[in-house]
């Protein structure tokens, strides 16, 4: 199944969640910043949140520093 | 200094404020307040810059003291270290303008308590030195206080070409400064001239939502 992350096609596994995808990525999930379908994802559902088919997904990764 | 210099009057400062800047936008200045969320090398720039050019009111946050190691690039000193950042801070600002208004927030900061603490800022600026803080006061903002702007910060040490430290627009009056992937590592650490750079792209973008600028262009990630 598919969705779009940060405006490009991505094949995901039915039912993953949030937190595994980010981890594919290769990222901190305690990094990032996301939005699906318009909406916030609140960093305590995290682990909880099944992307859904077609979701559009905008990530922002952040590195420390400052 | 032994020798104390007479202070310059309100009236003084302001009146050099409005010749520089022009009377409509110092006015609009000097009724602004700002929030500064970690007074690091990003932070206490933002916040001197800020002081410098009238700010009405700044509400300054940081949980730490000052260091020997912060002088590489933080706006402290020498005589300093030791003091908490948030008094050391205050204070080298009023030496800059005695007249500004301003309050410290000396905790650490959360999520949570970020739209409490913040409360009534015309523009909060994200100078987190933790990369988790980053999204999370992004998310606390967003979520919590509707319309304030908000000028973040992600990707600035080393010394990587200056052109590559931009500002980019994620929502209307939201804005993320930086280069989106320099963190420390070996041999590539935080340097003044660099956090510098993004520390007044931070500033002048703050300054920008303040005059009512909007930029429409440079969206983060698409479709944000």
């Amino acid at each position: 199944m598919q969705i779009i992350c940060n405006g490009e096609k991505r094949e995901i596994q039915p039912g993953i969640r949030l937190v595994a995808f980010l981890q594919e990525l290769g990222f901190n999930p305690d990094t990032v910043f996301a939005e699906c379908n318009g909406i916030i994802v609140k960093k305590e559902e995290y682990d909880s949140f099944v992307l859904p088919e077609d979701a559009r997904l905008e990530l922002i990764r952040f590195v420390g520093g400052g | 200094m032994d020798k104390k210099k007479d202070i310059p009057s309100l009236d003084a400062l302001n009146k050099v404020l409005a010749q520089r800047h022009g009377p409509e936008i110092q006015a609009r200045i000097g009724k602004s307040v700002v929030g500064i969320m970690g007074l690091g090398g990003l932070g206490s720039a933002v916040a001197v810059a800020l002081a410098r050019i009238g700010i009405g009111k700044l509400l300054l946050a940081d949980y730490d003291v000052v260091e020997l190691s912060n002088l590489n690039r933080q706006y402290y000193f020498i005589d300093q270290i030791g003091l908490p950042k948030t008094a050391a801070l205050l204070d080298t600002l009023r030496r800059i303008n005695p007249y500004i208004s301003l309050q410290a927030i000396n905790e650490r900061l959360t999520e949570q308590v970020i739209p409490e603490r913040f409360k009534g800022v015309d523009v909060l600026v994200e100078c987190f030195d933790d990369a988790a803080m980053k999204p999370a006061a992004l998310r606390a903002a967003h979520t919590g206080m509707k319309g304030v702007g908000y000028v973040g910060a992600s990707g600035m040490a080393g010394f990587g070409p200056n052109n590559s430290i931009l500002t980019k627009r994620i929502y209307p009056r939201v804005y993320l400064a930086g280069d989106e992937k320099s963190e420390v590592v070996e041999g590539h650490g935080l340097m003044a001239p660099r956090v510098g750079i993004c520390a007044h792209h931070q500033a002048n973008q703050a300054l920008r939502i303040l005059l009512g600028v909007e930029d429409k262009e440079s969206g983060y990630a698409n479709h944000l």
